[in-house]
């Protein structure tokens, strides 16, 4: 097995897995201009729905997000672009101290859409030209930060693709590294079993408040989080309850302690297994919490079969389910249904799984790189 | 719960479990076999994924999976019969009582 990898260094000493210009919107105004930027330089584009008429905890998380990507190993540069009126300015996260070249416009000083659009291809040009032609040099394992997620969730995710994730999270963690568990609704009915991970009190005590504050959220609304989950293709697929659910889902993260938990996006500092609290995110605003949490890969367990990328860094898509893995085959990176079919243990499948890891972190595109199928997108904060 | 590499129909996720999930669509009245010197007769279709009883589960006990409770029968369960949302019910509340 490898004990190194091969990546970008930054100056804030972490360690990129991807060397990419990214052409930022700061708000949905300036959505179109900075996707026809980035569509014409071949630069990533990191556009959304927020950063404007947003309040307290949510509008912070908005601005930390785009700080995050921003300053995220696996961006090389970025150009920022915002409108001119926003809640999040365009100029005030480009001058955020990132350790790499950073501009920004503003469409309506630039002169309109057509003059910024103009305007910043030749910046992202600029931009790509910089950081172009930039060698990969060897760095340990652990620098690694590995996020994990799960969509669709089925029983032979629970069975197969979590517990191999879980063997690889073990591997990582003993390695030096960092992995991250997200997905608070989703640790909402296993939160006693992790409490009991937790290398301290505190970090116990968080598990459960996390997941009590989603509750809460619901329950002034007067409503619970029970009644959409297990969702109607969880219940099709063979789950039966949230305890089962939740129980199938932390298998992703192994066995080792939980050192803490983290904010939603909040950059993960300590090495070890960290949760990270992505409140009441759902699918792609986890993926977005996780990698701008500092993670340059995400291992993405899917039942039914999920396409989305993400353009901070890979997305490994895991599926264990025969049919997903026969209808998605382009979509999907990894194939864990040897475990299912009984021709492969888990122990191999998790071993495989590393080298798969390894191979794409030391630079071979996952599908949706391939594809191109990227998603952004930024959640609402439960307070 | 490391499994064999012999091609299983349905698997056991820890040792104390009372449920069994197939890993393939399995017919009513099928003999499934559990390890070496267990087997289940299933009384219903057990689809991809959905769990059957291993024992009985008499009404009000715990479904276990995972070596973990992940439910309460609400209905006595044969051993064979299909264990899903019509004859469980969740059992969140407790356990997150019980976790502090």
């Amino acid at each position: 097995m490898k004990t190194s990898v091969l990546g970008y260094w930054r100056k804030d000493g972490t360690i990129g897995v991807r060397n990419h210009v990214a052409v930022i919107a700061t708000v949905l105004c300036s959505r179109h201009v900075a996707e026809e930027i980035a569509r014409q330089t071949g630069a990533v584009a990191i556009t959304h729905e927020r950063g404007c008429l947003e309040l307290g905890d949510t509008k912070a998380h908005t601005e930390l997000v785009l700080r995050n990507a921003i300053g995220h190993p696996n961006i090389g540069a970025a150009l920022v672009v915002g409108l001119g009126c926003e809640q999040v300015s365009a100029r005030r996260l480009a001058e955020t101290e990132a350790g790499k070249p950073v501009r920004w416009i503003d469409i309506r000083a630039t002169g309109g859409t057509t003059k910024a659009i103009a305007v910043g291809i030749k910046l992202a040009r600029a931009l790509s030209k910089e950081i172009e032609g930039r060698a990969r040099e060897r760095a340990g394992l652990d620098e690694l930060v590995v996020a994990t997620q799960c969509g669709s969730s089925d029983t032979a995710a629970g069975i197969a693709s979590n517990p191999a994730v879980g063997i690889v999270a073990d591997w990582v963690v003993h390695a030096g590294g960092t992995v991250i568990l997200g997905e608070t609704p989703s640790l909402y009915g296993a939160a006693g079993v992790l409490a009991e991970r937790a290398a301290t009190p505190d970090t116990a005590a968080r598990i459960l408040e996390i997941t009590d504050n989603i509750e809460r959220y619901y329950a002034r609304m007067g409503r619970s989080l029970r009644e959409a989950n297990p969702t109607p293709g969880n219940i099709e697929r063979g789950l039966t309850t949230l305890v089962e659910k939740s129980l199938g889902g932390i298998r992703k993260a192994g066995t080792t302690p939980i050192k803490g938990v983290v904010r939603p996006a909040e950059r993960v500092c300590g090495k070890g297994l960290w949760i990270m609290d992505t409140s009441l995110g759902l699918g792609t605003h986890v993926s977005t919490d996780m990698l701008c949490g500092g993670a340059q890969v995400m291992l993405y367990t899917t039942g039914g079969g999920n396409p989305m990328g993400s353009p901070l860094g890979p997305v490994i898509k895991i599926a264990a389910t025969p049919d997903t893995v026969a209808a998605m085959q382009d979509s999907l990176d990894f194939d864990a249904s040897p475990v299912i079919q009984g021709t492969e243990t888990l122990a191999e499948c998790g071993e495989r799984l590393v080298s798969c890891l390894l191979d794409v972190v030391n630079g071979k595109p996952t599908k949706a790189e391939q594809l191109g199928s990227y998603a952004f997108a930024i959640g609402t904060i439960a307070s | 719960m490391e499994r064999s590499m012999a091609v299983e129909r349905a698997v056991v996720m820890a040792c104390e479990d009372n449920v069994v999930t197939a890993i393939c669509d399995l017919p009513a009245g099928e003999m499934v076999r559990i390890s070496e010197e267990e087997r289940v007769e299933l009384r219903d279709p057990i689809a991809f994924g959905h769990k059957f009883a291993r024992t009985a589960i008499p009404k009000g006990t715990y479904i276990v999976k995972y070596g973990a409770r992940i439910g309460r029968a609400t209905s006595n369960i044969r051993p064979g019969e299909h264990v899903h949302i019509h004859n469980v019910q969740d059992i969140v509340d407790e356990v997150r009582r019980d976790a502090r």
